[in-house]
Parts: structure tokens; C-alpha cells; sequence
């Protein structure tokens, strides 16, 4: 109850900063301090515990809250499909001052619900809207090039390849996914130009099953590096890669990392992961929204230059790539940062 | 072409199919008990699911045979209840059955991160076993032979159900109670017989069997749990009862054919890469609705000559 009350008081106060200020505009944005924060909302339309997505953005706005005057919610909509816009919906009305919600799945209720709510700031992370023509100036889009990461990857995996054949499982063939992929792909064949590459659409996040067996055949057609961009489908692969001894590349989050603990086997094949940094990038977000200069009504495309995308440099990469190949990787990524290599892109 | 040949025709495809179908088969003999015996069981997916995350976590703490029976037994006791409620308190078997289903999406979700300790999406940080694979070394690179090793202990389990599901069947007298009871319930009544126990039974052995199936998935198949991982297997379950044309034996090659073509999904992108992999995966459902056709065709025209 005390917190409704305070709520309600900051938006008085709010409210009279706003009139008084309002030819100044971008200068209300400094109104939040340490006693009267920005609050957050994060609508997570899934369950927090993904090990990948879903932490991330919440461990980059936990550091948020820790490190800056906003006072950060997470509100998990679950895994029914019918109820993610009632709780994005809920969460404007309940008057954060900054709502966040990821990918195309939450994309079309953002823009819907982005009108009514005027006076709240909308940040969707992993898609955007259509922006032209002025609309929706209250939505920032934060996009990931990815296939600049990905790039590295691909040329890590394929100079340790002996087969010189390489595995791409996909859980869809959607825009998203096929980001990673080209950018891996280009990165490959900068490392080994006869580089062979075998594509495998599983048509589905939630069956390890099924990626496992993607993974074998694929071993069985001298495949030796498989890279799994399949949420849950993805983890059967990278167990398939363990049983038979070959390597693997991990997606979206340091997988190695999360295995380490408890499977170093499962982490020892993971050579590397494709890392968007969705964390770091919605704290990038908001402290831009705090400073008053975010762009709100615009489209970022976050890639390596950015630190919003990387790949991991753990223990098993330094085990695993041989030195030469990392110090090239690293030049590559210097490159790219600096616009001297154009990787491909599905954006 | 002579590559797809190759690879179909080699003991490591083979394997994979076998791997593939066992947990569908036991879905489908699950499915058909319940079927014959009247009460149409759509809760195959969510009693697998249910089942393969007791197996887990139970494997960690024991040997993997007991995680086993626990599936199997967490698939049972969802057949009891869904008995319970279906019988006693005359609820429709598919609401109750999509109750079990719902359940068990949410319900998994949030037994997991109690086992793990909040991880809502993998068991990966829980040591869970295995089911171990029967290999007989002396079969081993022998043309023919060589298909009879490597199999998981289920599969041979699953095998051995479709014998016994058919002598109970058409060689057991309560066999001959439970189609009784799912062709005509009124004869078996004025027999004496007890309609809703024979139906209870049912759902009972339907549950166990679909539980096995998500055993074999979480303790085979992948070792481990994640969330919906059944993905969908339940449901074409269901269908490869009808598939089977409501026989053991049936059941079995309907399983078999899933689990055929489901590897062939697999292999085929390796091979033929210029066939986009949505049309490959859409094969074993267009293979379903073919072999539906010829068969409601088939049942018309034997109808059609028996009038």
C-alpha cells in the first residue's frame, strides 16, 4: 500500500515537473533521482530461469537497479501464449514509466498498445516496428547484429573443423535465426573457403529429442562442429556432441559457462557462444533514458562495436582454439568493429 | 540418391528409427488400451511430459531402473485420476483429459525449478541417469545381426508390450471384457460385469504405458529434462492408434512409420540440401492423412460388399 501511495505522489510530482517544463522537454528526464527512481517494468513472456534470454535482460536491469535511479519489476506472463498481452497491458496501466518486453512475439502487442499509452516509454529488444513515417515515437527498438559475432564464431569453428564440414541447426528458418547463420557461414569461409556446411531445420524449440538425433546424423555425415541456434532443441544437440566426442558452438549465452558447474564434460565441447548481450544493451537503454538522449521512435542496431554481441572467451575457448587462431579473431573482431569487414546480415 | 540409400539401408539409421518410434509406441499402446476400452485418452502428451520429469529427478537420487518405474508410475496415477473424475464424478474424459494436459505444461514447469533450485527451463544442473542400451558385441559387424544391437532396454520392453497387449487382448478373457466394454457396454453390464472398473483399469495401464514412453524420451532418447519436451508426441500417438487401425501389431508399424519418416526428416538435409526442410518435415503428417484416406476407403468398400 505505502508503495501505491508513493507511486501515486511521484506521478504528482511528475505530472507538475511535466507542465512546468514542458517547452524544456528533454530536461524532465533528469527529474529521477535516487529517492524518486524511474520505475521498470519487464515483461517476460516466458519464465525467468531460460539460462539465456530471458536472465539476461533481468541480470542487466537487477545491475541497473543497483547502479542507477530506477526501480526495476519483473513480471513473469508464463508460458501461455493467451495471457502475454493482458500482461503487457497490465503493466502500462499499472503507469511504469519504462515498459520492456522482447521479440517479435510481444512486437505487435508493444505497437497496439503504445498509442494509448502515450506518456509511457516502450523498449522491445530482439525486433522492432515499422517506424516510418514518424509512428510510434514512444517504442526504442534495440536489434542485434549477431551475424558480426557469428562471424568469429564461424571462423573459429571451422579452423578447428578437421572434417572441414560443419552442422547449422536452426529451430525455425526465420530472420532471427538466419542472422546468426550468415554471419557464421561468411566466417567459416573466411577461415577455409572449401568449407562444407550442412543446414538443419528441426521446426521446434522444445524437442531435444529431435535436435540430438539432427546432431548424430549429422556426425554420421562428418559433420565435427555443429552450431545449435534452437533454444531447447539446441541443448540435445550440444548433448549429442558430448556422446560422440565432437565440438559444438552455444547460442545466445555463454552455454559453456551455465554447464561448467555441473557438466564439465557438456561445457568441455563448447567451444565457443554467439553472446547477445540483451542485458547490457537494456542497461545501455536505460541509462540513455535517464540521461534524456535515448531515441526513443528509432531503430538501434546494436552489434559488435556496440559490446551489445560477442562471442565467449572462457577456458574452453582458450583450450580448445588454438592461439594463432585466437589472435586472429581477434584482429577480425577489431575489423569489424571498424567497419573494414561487411558481414552479411538479414536486417 | 545412392547416398539416401546408403544411409537407409545402414545399422545406424535403423537404430534411429527404433530410437525414435519406442517413445511414440508406447504412446500408442497406451492410446489404444484406453480407446478399446471407451475412454478416449487425449492426456498421452501431459502424462509423457509428467512422467519424463519424474523419471529425472528420481534417476538422480536412484538407480535408473527405479526412475523408470517412476515415470511409469506418475503416468499411472495420472490414469487414476483421470478415472477418478471421468467415473466417479462424471466429468467428460476429454476435458479431463485436457486438464491433465494443462497441468502438466505449467505443473512441469514448476516442479522443475523446485528440483533444481529455480532453473525454469532445463534439468541440465541435475546429474540424472540413463537407461542403459543392450549391445551385443558378437552381433556387431554382421550384415543383419548387427540391427539387433545397440537398442535401448526399453525398446525391447516396448517390443515385448505389443506381444503381450495382443495376447491379453484376443487370448485373455478380461482382454475380451475390455472391448466388450468399449464395442457394447450394456452386454458386458448384463454379464456382470463391471463396466467402470474395466474402464478405470484401462486408463490405469494407458497411463502407465504413455509414462514409460516419457521415461524412454528423458532417460534415452536425451538424457535429461526440458521444458514441453514431449513436444507433440502424445498427440500423433493419437493418431497412430487410429493409424493402426486399432490393433497392437498395427500400432506398432504406425509407430514405426512415424519414427521412419521422422529420421528420414533428419537425414534427408544432409543429402538432398536443396529441399527446404519445412516440406521435409511435413512428410510424416501428409504420410498420416494418405494412409487415413486409403484406410476409411478401405473400411467403405468393405462395408460397401458386406450390404
Amino acid at each position: 500500500m505505502t508503495k501505491l501511495t508513493r507511486r501515486s505522489v511521484a506521478h504528482l510530482m511528475l505530472g507538475t515537473g511535466l507542465a512546468t517544463m514542458m517547452t524544456a522537454g528533454v530536461a524532465f528526464a533528469q527529474e529521477y533521482s535516487a529517492d524518486n527512481p524511474m520505475t521498470v517494468a519487464l515483461v517476460v513472456h516466458g519464465t525467468l530461469g531460460d539460462k539465456s534470454f530471458f536472465d539476461s535482460a533481468a541480470a542487466g536491469l537487477v545491475r541497473a537497479e543497483a547502479d542507477l535511479p530506477v526501480d526495476v519489476t519483473v513480471i513473469e506472463a508464463g508460458n501461455d501464449r493467451g495471457r502475454w498481452e493482458p500482461a503487457l497491458a497490465d503493466a502500462a496501466d499499472q503507469g511504469f514509466d519504462v515498459v520492456i518486453a522482447g521479440t517479435w512475439e510481444m512486437n505487435g502487442f508493444m505497437q497496439e498498445l503504445s498509442g494509448e499509452f502515450s506518456d509511457t516509454k516502450f523498449i522491445i529488444f530482439d525486433d522492432t516496428p515499422d517506424f516510418s513515417g514518424g509512428a510510434f515515437p514512444n517504442i526504442m527498438a534495440l536489434t542485434y547484429r549477431v551475424s558480426t559475432a557469428a562471424y568469429l564464431a564461424g571462423y573459429a569453428a571451422a579452423s578447428v573443423s578437421e572434417t572441414g564440414k560443419l552442422g547449422e541447426i536452426f529451430g525455425v528458418e526465420g530472420a532471427t535465426i538466419l542472422e546468426f547463420a550468415v554471419g557464421f557461414e561468411q566466417g567459416a569461409r573466411a577461415a577455409n573457403p572449401d568449407i562444407e556446411i550442412v543446414r538443419a531445420v528441426a521446426g521446434t524449440f522444445t524437442d531435444p529429442a529431435k535436435g540430438k538425433e539432427i546432431a548424430l546424423a549429422m556426425f554420421d555425415q562428418g559433420v565435427d562442429v555443429v552450431f545449435p541456434i534452437a533454444g531447447g532443441t539446441g541443448i540435445g544437440a550440444l548433448q549429442a556432441a558430448r556422446d560422440e566426442g565432437h565440438l559444438a558452438v552455444g547460442v545466445d549465452s555463454d552455454q559453456a559457462a551455465i554447464f561448467a558447474p555441473t557438466d564439465p564434460e557438456q561445457a568441455a565441447v563448447i567451444l565457443t557462444s554467439v553472446e547477445k548481450k540483451i542485458g547490457d544493451s537494456l542497461y545501455t537503454a536505460l541509462e540513455m533514458t535517464l540521461a534524456g538522449d535515448a531515441p526513443y521512435g528509432t531503430t538501434q542496431l546494436l552489434g559488435l562495436s556496440e559490446g551489445a554481441v560477442g562471442i565467449s572467451m572462457n577456458e574452453q575457448y582458450e583450450t580448445l582454439v588454438p592461439e594463432d587462431v585466437r589472435a586472429a579473431i581477434t584482429d577480425l573482431e577489431a575489423q569489424i568493429a571498424a567497419g573494414d569487414i561487411a558481414v552479411d546480415s538479414t536486417m | 540418391m545412392t547416398d539416401l540409400l546408403e544411409v537407409v539401408f545402414s545399422a545406424t539409421f535403423l537404430i534411429t528409427v527404433i530410437r525414435a518410434s519406442t517413445p511414440l509406441l508406447f504412446a500408442t499402446l497406451g492410446g489404444l488400451i484406453s480407446d478399446l476400452g471407451g475412454a478416449l485418452n487425449v492426456a498421452l502428451e501431459g502424462m509423457m511430459l509428467i512422467a519424463a520429469l519424474t523419471a529425472v529427478v528420481v534417476s538422480v537420487y536412484a538407480p535408473w531402473y527405479v526412475g523408470v518405474v517412476a515415470g511409469m508410475g506418475a503416468g499411472a496415477a495420472l490414469g487414476a485420476i483421470m478415472a477418478l473424475f471421468h467415473l466417479r464424478y462424471k466429468a467428460d474424459v476429454i476435458l479431463v483429459g485436457f486438464a491433465v494436459n494443462i497441468l502438466a505444461a505449467g505443473g512441469t514447469v514448476f516442479a522443475l525449478s523446485l528440483a533444481t533450485g529455480g532453473d525454469k527451463g532445463t534439468s541440465i544442473n541435475l546429474q540424472s541417469k540413463a537407461i542403459p542400451s543392450i549391445d551385443i558385441p558378437a552381433f556387431e559387424g554382421i550384415p543383419v545381426l548387427n540391427f539387433f544391437t545397440g537398442h535401448s532396454a526399453l525398446s525391447w520392453l516396448a517390443a515385448l508390450s505389443v506381444a503381450g497387449i495382443w495376447y491379453f487382448l484376443y487370448r485373455t478373457p478380461r482382454g475380451m471384457w475390455l472391448r466388450g466394454v468399449g464395442e457394447y457396454p450394456a452386454a458386458p453390464e448384463a454379464a456382470g460385469i463391471g463396466v467402470n472398473a474395466v474402464r478405470a483399469w484401462s486408463l490405469v495401464a494407458s497411463g502407465a504405458l504413455a509414462g514409460l514412453g516419457g521415461a524412454q524420451l528423458a532417460m534415452f532418447n536425451y538424457i535429461g529434462f526440458t521444458r514441453d519436451m514431449t513436444a507433440g508426441r502424445g498427440f500423433i500417438a493419437l493418431g497412430a492408434v487410429l493409424l493402426g487401425a486399432r490393433h497392437p501389431v498395427g500400432a506398432m508399424l504406425a509407430a514405426l512409420l512415424f519414427g521412419l519418416f521422422e529420421a528420414l526428416s533428419i537425414v534427408m538435409p544432409g543429402i538432398f540440401s536443396w529441399i527446404p526442410g519445412e516440406l521435409v518435415q511435413t512428410i510424416p503428417f501428409v504420410v498420416t492423412l494418405l494412409a487415413l484416406i486409403l484406410f476409411s476407403y478401405r473400411t467403405q468398400r468393405a462395408e460397401r460388399t458386406l450390404s
